[in-house]
């Protein structure tokens, strides 16, 4: 049993130095991915975060943005894999949790030399949806008072340069 | 003695609500775009906001006396660095509304950032912004860049001879026309025809990477209006890079560094006077300046290997560089990646290009190009004099429109106002300094961002946030108020609270 467990444990230590990228750059935060760009250069992360704004297909490939609440940075992925979200984070949207696998670069070659993460794959984690707001009674009510005061004020004012003329 | 102050305080009461009154007017824009997008609490707040401005504009105009409504020149730039205080807070209302502000102070700092062109930001979560909310953002740089007072001199000022005071008030003081009216009618003549064929292009241009055409048209109006206006604002949080496009690229810098140009070289060439572009002090100046800059960066960067190759160069280094020479604040690298990669050759560098700016009487900020090269020209005339025989009488000259002859109180104007902006720029670094302990800032981080604010840009080294502390965010406002109106609207407007509180 413990001659079991070393070796499980030799397996694992020669997975984690053969393939350092993967296990060292899991848990990354997007701010994590600039802060720590040069260290993590070329390594394959796993990452999460909302897509927001466009899907902007070019090809065969596009682009989405993700954020995690810590920063955005752009995922250069399949147009076909893109094609999975539905919903991407606007105003009364919260966009589809997606998770990445892909390369992080500190300095993309092939897209001008941006902070980017090229995707090997990407699901949709947590589906979004929409969220429409509310309207406050109270704003309207405001909104209707100033309405009038404002135009009591027009009312006013003309009416002292007619007595002026 | 105490009336006529009064009076005095009412008749400036009159211009100031009269601007007060058209910021609010203008919010029908963002509700209407709300409301054409759904986004109806986000409307109700722009009807509430405008209601409440107009209702505090109106105020102000209706206790003005009647009669004569000239003003003196104290009190054209008393106006005018008060329309922009008010006005400021005022424009706020919505931002403070819409949640995605944390305090008023947050969004009063938005607004004057806005204004005066700068582009930092203390917006949370811009992702998930209304459209209105961020047409408003982008009106207010787009209105800031030609000039609140331009613009109520334009439209609602006929014939009132306090015009021209509060005009040079804003920090503009060429006259492409005769009249000051004339000469803010041309002002935006100018700019509407570039914010129409800018949107086309870029409208264009979104399309074709991949933007649905309305939200392709929204973001390329928003994007000419903040580059035409060297704003620096972006749509999306990610700024420039959210697009992921070359071409982008290519056109928002195009527009920025036209942006960035004199109205009065704008409006010589618009009457066909193209050698204007090669005989103006300020192009010629902006031409070396940037060049030498863009040199010393793209060698730095290279021989570090941050960006190796033409295409990484031109993309990430020259980009950032023209956009903080321009003082437009548009990054195509994230804040954090100034700090953490850049070399101190390239920061010094575009520190450099952030202070000096870009040209007077344009929508850019710093200490502007054509004092350094009023500057530089007046020590090559005192070389000359000191060389030259003692009865020999040596007049330089420098071209902005017209020939000019360069005489000492040109050249001592300059200079005054170059050492204001260092100062300001060092009170800054000062300030930031008190805090780098508790946040962890480092000195590079701090110089930079201190030249960013000095100079109106918007590009951050990652320490502008709404974490701030009051007291920063407070001197950052300033800081943004005295760079955009050139410190000497605000220095009245201070000169006269100070005289009415000794009398008092």
């Amino acid at each position: 049993m413990r001659r079991y467990g070393i070796a499980l444990v030799l397996v694992f230590l020669t997975v984690a130095l053969a393939a350092p990228g993967v296990l060292h750059a899991q848990g990354y935060s997007l701010n994590d991915l600039i802060e720590r760009a040069a260290e993590v250069d070329g390594q394959v992360v796993t990452i999460r975060g909302e897509a927001v704004g466009d899907i902007m297909v070019r090809g065969e490939r596009g682009w989405v943005n993700i954020n995690d609440g810590t920063a955005a940075i752009g995922i250069w992925a399949p147009a076909e894999q893109l094609r999975q979200i539905r919903h991407t984070g606007r105003y009364g949207v919260r966009g589809d949790t997606v998770e990445v696998t892909g390369t992080f670069f500190r300095m993309d070659p092939m897209h001008g030399g941006e902070l980017d993460v090229q995707a090997d794959a990407l699901v949709v984690a947590t589906p979004g949806a929409a969220h429409p707001a509310s309207l406050k009674t109270g704003r309207v009510v405001w909104a209707l008072v100033f309405a009038l005061t404002a135009t009591l004020a027009v009312i006013l004012l003309r009416r002292r340069r007619w007595e002026a003329m | 003695m105490r009336r006529a102050r009064i009076r005095e305080l009412r008749v400036m009461g009159y211009y100031v609500g009269l601007i007060v009154v058209m910021l609010s007017a203008l919010m029908v824009i963002p509700a209407i775009t709300s409301s054409i997008q759904r986004e109806w609490p986000v409307a109700v707040d722009f009807f509430l906001s405008a209601g409440l401005g107009a209702t505090v504009g109106l105020g102000l105009m209706f206790l003005a006396p009647e009669g004569a409504r000239d003003l003196t020149w104290t009190q054209g730039m008393v106006t005018t660095a008060s329309a922009w205080l008010l006005g400021m807070m005022v424009c706020a209302v919505p931002y403070y509304l819409s949640g995605h502000w944390l305090s008023f102070l947050d969004a009063c700092f938005d607004v004057m950032s806005g204004f005066t062109t700068t582009g930092l930001a203390l917006v949370q979560d811009l992702d998930h912004i209304a459209d209105g909310l961020n047409m408003w953002r982008f009106l207010l740089t787009w209105l800031g860049g030609q000039g609140m007072v331009v613009l109520a001199i334009t439209f609602f000022v006929r014939g009132l001879p306090g015009a021209f005071k509060m005009y040079v008030g804003e920090g503009k003081d060429e006259r492409v026309m005769p009249n000051v009216i004339h000469t803010a009618r041309a002002i935006w003549f100018v700019s509407v025809v570039y914010l129409i064929l800018g949107t086309v292009i870029l409208t264009s241009t979104s399309i074709s990477i991949g933007q649905a055409p309305g939200r392709a048209f929204l973001h390329g109006l928003w994007m000419v209006m903040s580059g035409w206006s060297t704003g620096g604002f972006a749509p999306m949080s990610q700024g420039v890079v959210y697009y992921h496009s070359l071409l982008f690229e290519i056109v928002t810098v195009v527009f920025f560094t036209i942006g960035s140009f004199n109205f009065s070289l704008h409006w010589a060439l618009w009457n066909g006077n193209k050698k204007e572009v090669f005989r103006n002090l300020e192009v010629l100046a902006f031409m070396l300046t940037s060049t030498v800059l863009v040199a010393i960066s793209s060698w730095d960067l290279a021989r570090a290997g941050v960006y190796p190759t033409v295409v990484t160069l031109f993309r990430r280094g020259f980009y950032n560089l023209i956009s903080a020479h321009t003082t437009t604040g548009f990054g195509t690298i994230y804040a954090r990646q100034f700090a953490l990669e850049w070399g101190p050759l390239a920061l010094v560098a575009i520190t450099i290009a952030m202070l000096i700016g870009a040209s007077a009487s344009s929508t850019a900020g710093g200490f502007k190009g054509v004092r350094v090269g009023l500057v530089f020209k007046s020590i090559v005339q005192d070389v000359k004099r000191l060389l030259a025989p003692e009865q020999a009488r040596l007049a330089e000259r420098f071209h902005m429109g017209r020939e000019t002859t360069l005489d000492d109180r040109i050249a001592r104007s300059a200079m005054s106002i170059i050492l204001l902006y260092i100062a300001m720029w060092l009170v800054l670094i000062l300030l930031h300094g008190g805090y780098a302990a508790r946040f962890g800032w480092d000195l590079p981080s701090i110089i930079f961002e201190s030249a960013s604010l000095t100079g109106n840009v918007g590009l951050s080294a990652g320490i502008t946030s709404a974490a701030l502390p009051s007291v920063l965010k407070v001197a950052y406002l300033v800081a943004m108020w005295l760079g955009r109106l050139e410190f000497l609207s605000v220095f009245v407007l201070a000169g006269y609270l100070l005289k009415g509180w000794r009398k008092a």
